[in-house]
């Protein structure tokens, strides 16, 4: 296995115009878990799609596991890396396990039924994401916890070694997004998989990220380790809000406390999206 | 605006003029003046029981179908509905047909009051269909339902006149959408219903224009939004009703005048009140022009106006498209 | 296995109601025939009047019926997965529309000044299929040209708009031809399994028959189009060619239809939703259950159309849009209370 998951060489990207990603260059590691941080519409989301050619860049290239993005087939690429995008959608008729056996599309003989390796495949799925029980049931009858941790299922069955995940706590309680993340933590473990996870809460990002990627306005404000991008420094330039990091009993990692809007100057333009837009 | 709106005004007055004088044969300004005011002869009754009566319905009916598919399109903030294209020609073409062939109806104002009735009766089955699938909101829904329920009453009426062929002779000149040949007692009928339909439809502008938001927001600011939706429908369907009891089934007036409206404007968003008189201008000038090139390319027939607008309005559909990126879904 | 069973016994009512209706379909006409002597005739045991009665004048007509159904069903089916809406049919596409412009068309060039045909009118379904190829293909090409975000969307707001624009130009081409042809002309727009010959059973036949290969091979494709694009991406899906390549059978199975039977709709949009109910949409053996109702539907609006108005016939199509129409629309509200 190569040990670059991705590597984004000065990618821009744009959506009807209006500019996303402006040259950025990235190489992240693999084997990790990476979490892309950053205001509202600085593009973090945008990258995720790129790298797994759901966008298509305007300039620069992208290689994933060591080969361009426009070389791999659709399936191949699918085998490598699954995703779970923002808002995904199915008929609400679907039920759990054909949504989950969705998810083996990459894998499946166009002849015949799925073969052992996808039952296989599905039935894990649903034990680790706990929707065994629900395997019956239509989409419409799920709650939200219920419906995302069927997603979650659904990617995971895809068996790929590298997984993408947009905001997956989304539709979460907290208790249900620690759980997800504890998931995720449990899998880069136990099987050396790689993820790369776009995360609003940067506590989550400081308690489960080997590695963190802060982005600003299209481009990288900040990359590299866990500790060492997620500081108070960083994150009061980027954010534009004071905070202190502070290390609690217990907790192999600090939490991040902010009380709001920096003092200093030069930060209000980075105030959030509502913010400027009463502002113009 | 003001300048925009009297341009429309001039543009309309010429087409107007133009059209008294177009036709298999072209006559000299005399000739019309003569006529209109009282010459005699046989270009006289050309001019004054053929021309004058279809430029008359051709405004009428052109404005209340641009200021209907304005509605439409401000009331389901889908820039693609228009009332032919949502079916509403089709229902008043089925209960004119129902109504001649089972009831017997001969006289205009029932053909008119018909008309009406299966206009409203369409109206409300295509907004209630796609508002049942969960697609109030979704185009692609509302525009499916239309085109469904106008498959389907269309049928209807294809089977009722295959049954009665005496109908069909009755009403082939009025199933092909012109404004040619219509009797000018039906402007007793169409211009009323104009009248309501741009009255209301000004007490509405300041609501519509809210409305422009999403509920949740427009509820909030204290817009009821399902009387104010269900209102400005109901004006959409009875104007659409007029123009469908005068001209026939007539597509894509609706659609594009609105459009062209908005062109016009320059900056964006133009209130709602704006796009009203611009709308109701636009519709009547582009049902004029149509009406006279309809008179003229295959001369000396004539060809189907409804045929004409579809040939530029299609183009300008996909093009409206294309260009469209960031259409909402 | 178990899910193959189970398919196949929901599967078994709507091939025995087909076979019933087959039988039939076949004894009724102007001379009734009880199911008894249509059996005999049919394995060649009939009297030789009953036997030229069944194979020649019926039996075309009925297995016409079923094939033309099956296509257009399948179609319908197949368009409703590729642009994610389950009110989409061949109709709303503009293939039916484009066919009867080949067809009007074709009338209108080949006539000569004594309104008869200076060709065969063999070739009638020939025009028929290069105008909804044409239009259909017009469809995609807009479609695939478009690098919006939604194009679902975008491939029924085009579809729409060239159904519109054939309509029109069906309208100026009877207006403008021969009066004489204009009848013929409607008569074809209607829709109708009257003039049904061998040569029209062999001809949808083995356009069906070269679909049901790809149907196969692309099963997973079909099911995989329910999930949002990104997701379907994700999982490996080549959306843009899954899309184009449906569409293309879509068309091609629209054309082989009309071409033979004329502008029959509502089948397209009433088959898929009768077979979710019944069958489920995600079990196996849908396409075939939605093939079979669309068959069911064509041959009993053929057979009402028949029998409602003797010595009249009316056209299928008609039937087709009264039994389904109020079918759909009871379907949809049920489907509302069902969903809340």
């Amino acid at each position: 296995m190569p040990d670059t998951l991705a590597s984004l060489d000065r990618v821009s990207a744009a959506y009807d115009g209006a500019p996303a990603l402006n040259e950025v260059c990235l190489d992240l590691p693999d084997g990790r878990i990476i979490a892309f941080c950053g205001p509202n519409g600085s593009g973090k989301s945008t990258a995720l799609k790129v790298m797994r050619g759901l966008h298509r860049p305007d300039g620069g290239t992208v290689e994933i596991a060591g080969r361009m993005l426009g070389d791999w087939t659709q399936k191949d690429l699918a085998r490598q890396v699954a995703m779970l995008s923002q808002s995904p959608d199915a008929p609400s008729d679907l039920s759990v396990g054909d949504l989950v056996l969705m998810g083996r599309f990459a894998h499946r003989s166009r002849f015949g039924g799925p073969s052992a390796a996808d039952r296989a495949a599905c039935d894990r799925a649903l034990d680790i994401t706990e929707m065994a029980d629900l395997k019956g049931r239509a989409l419409a009858q799920l709650s939200g916890g219920q419906l995302q941790r069927a997603w979650v299922a659904m990617t995971l069955a895809q068996d790929a070694p590298r997984i993408f995940l947009d905001e997956p706590t989304n539709h979460l309680d907290i208790a249900h997004a620690f759980e997800l993340l504890d998931l995720v933590m449990h899998l880069s473990r136990s099987e050396n998989r790689s993820f790369v996870i776009v995360l609003h809460d940067l506590n989550m990002a400081m308690r489960y990220a080997d590695h963190v990627v802060l982005f600003e306005k299209g481009r990288i404000a900040a990359n590299g380790p866990t500790t060492e991008v997620l500081t108070e420094e960083i994150i009061s330039s980027v954010f534009g809000i004071d905070c202190r990091i502070m290390p609690l009993d217990g907790l192999e990692r600090p939490v991040i406390v902010s009380w709001g809007k920096a003092s200093g100057v030069g930060v209000s333009g980075q105030a959030s999206g509502k913010m400027r837009k009463i502002c113009t | 605006m003001r300048r925009t709106a009297i341009a429309l005004c001039l543009a309309l007055c010429a087409a107007v003029v133009f059209s008294l004088h177009a036709g298999l044969t072209f006559y000299t300004p005399q000739t019309v003046f003569a006529a209109l005011m009282g010459g005699e002869g046989a270009d006289a009754l050309i001019v004054t029981t053929l021309r004058l009566p279809r430029t008359a319905i051709g405004v009428v009916c052109g404005a209340s179908l641009g200021l209907s598919g304005l509605l439409m399109q401000s009331v389901t903030r889908n820039p693609l509905a228009e009332p032919g294209l949502l079916g509403v020609n089709a229902g008043g073409a089925l209960f004119v047909t129902f109504g001649v062939t089972v009831f017997g109806v001969a006289s205009l104002a029932g053909i008119g009051v018909a008309a009406v009735m299966g206009a409203l009766a369409a109206t409300a089955l295509v907004f209630s269909i796609s508002a049942s699938t969960g697609g109030a909101g979704n185009p692609a829904t509302t525009l499916l339902a239309g085109f469904t329920v106008a498959a389907l009453l269309a049928s209807f009426t294809q089977t009722l006149l295959l049954i009665d062929e005496t109908a069909l002779e009755t009403l082939l000149f009025w199933l092909s959408g012109s404004f040619s040949d219509r009797p000018i007692g039906l402007l007793q009928l169409g211009v009323p219903l104009l009248l309501i339909g741009a009255v209301g439809s000004f007490l509405l502008a300041t609501p519509l224009d809210v409305l422009r938001l999403d509920d949740a927001s427009a509820r909030s600011v204290g817009v009821n939004v399902g009387v104010v939706r269900l209102a400005a429908l109901g004006l959409a369907a009875l104007l659409a009703a007029g123009a469908v009891a005068m001209a026939g089934p007539v597509l894509f007036l609706g659609l594009v005048a609105p459009h062209l409206a908005r062109r016009l404007t320059d900056g964006a968003l133009p209130s709602t009140r704006q796009l009203i008189v611009l709308s109701l201008l636009m519709g009547a000038l582009i049902a004029v022009l149509a009406d006279i090139l309809a008179r003229i390319i295959v001369a000396p027939g004539e060809a189907p106006m409804s045929a004409v607008l579809a040939l530029v309005g299609v183009p300008m559909l996909i093009h409206l498209l294309h260009r469209r990126k960031g259409l909402a879904a | 296995m178990m899910a193959g069973v189970s398919a196949l016994v929901r599967l078994l009512p709507v091939m025995l109601l087909v076979s019933v209706l087959t039988l039939a379909a076949t004894g009724i006409g102007s001379s009734f025939m009880p199911p008894d002597r249509v059996v005999a005739a049919l394995a060649g045991q009939g009297s030789r009047m009953d036997e030229v009665i069944v194979w020649t004048l019926r039996l075309p007509r009925v297995a016409l019926a079923i094939l033309a159904g099956a296509a257009l069903a399948l179609a319908g089916a197949l368009l409703q997965r590729v642009v994610r809406n389950p009110m989409a049919s061949p109709s709303v596409l503009g293939i039916t529309d484009g066919a009867a412009v080949g067809v009007v068309l074709f009338l209108w060039l080949f006539s000569d000044q004594a309104n008869n045909l200076t060709v065969s009118i063999h070739w009638q379904p020939l025009a028929a299929i290069a105008g909804a190829a044409a239009f259909g293909a017009l469809v995609i090409a807009l479609a695939s040209l478009d690098r919006g975000s939604s194009k679902p969307l975008k491939i029924i707001l085009y579809g729409i708009a060239l159904a519109a624009l054939a309509k029109a130009a069906v309208t100026l081409l009877i207006i403008l031809g021969p009066v004489y042809r204009a009848s013929q002309a409607l008569t074809w727009l209607t829709g109708s399994v009257g003039a049904a010959h061998w040569q029209d059973v062999l001809a949808v036949g083995l356009g069906l028959a070269a679909v049901i290969p790809v149907l196969l091979l692309q099963r997973l494709t079909i099911r995989q189009l329910v999930l949002d694009p990104q997701s379907a991406a994700v999982s490996g899906l080549s959306l843009d060619r899954a899309q184009v390549c449906l569409l293309a059978v879509a068309v091609f199975l629209t054309a082989m239809a009309t071409a033979h039977v004329g502008a029959i709709g509502f089948v397209g949009l009433v088959a898929p939703h009768v077979a979710r109910i019944f069958h489920g949409q995600f079990r196996s053996g849908y396409l075939f259950s939605v093939a079979l109702t669309g068959s069911f539907l064509v041959l009993a609006a053929d057979t009402l159309a028949r029998i409602i108005a003797p010595p009249l016939e009316l056209p299928a199509g008609a039937l087709t849009a009264l039994v389904g129409a109020p079918l759909f629309l009871y379907l949809l509200v049920k489907g509302r209370q069902s969903h809340a």
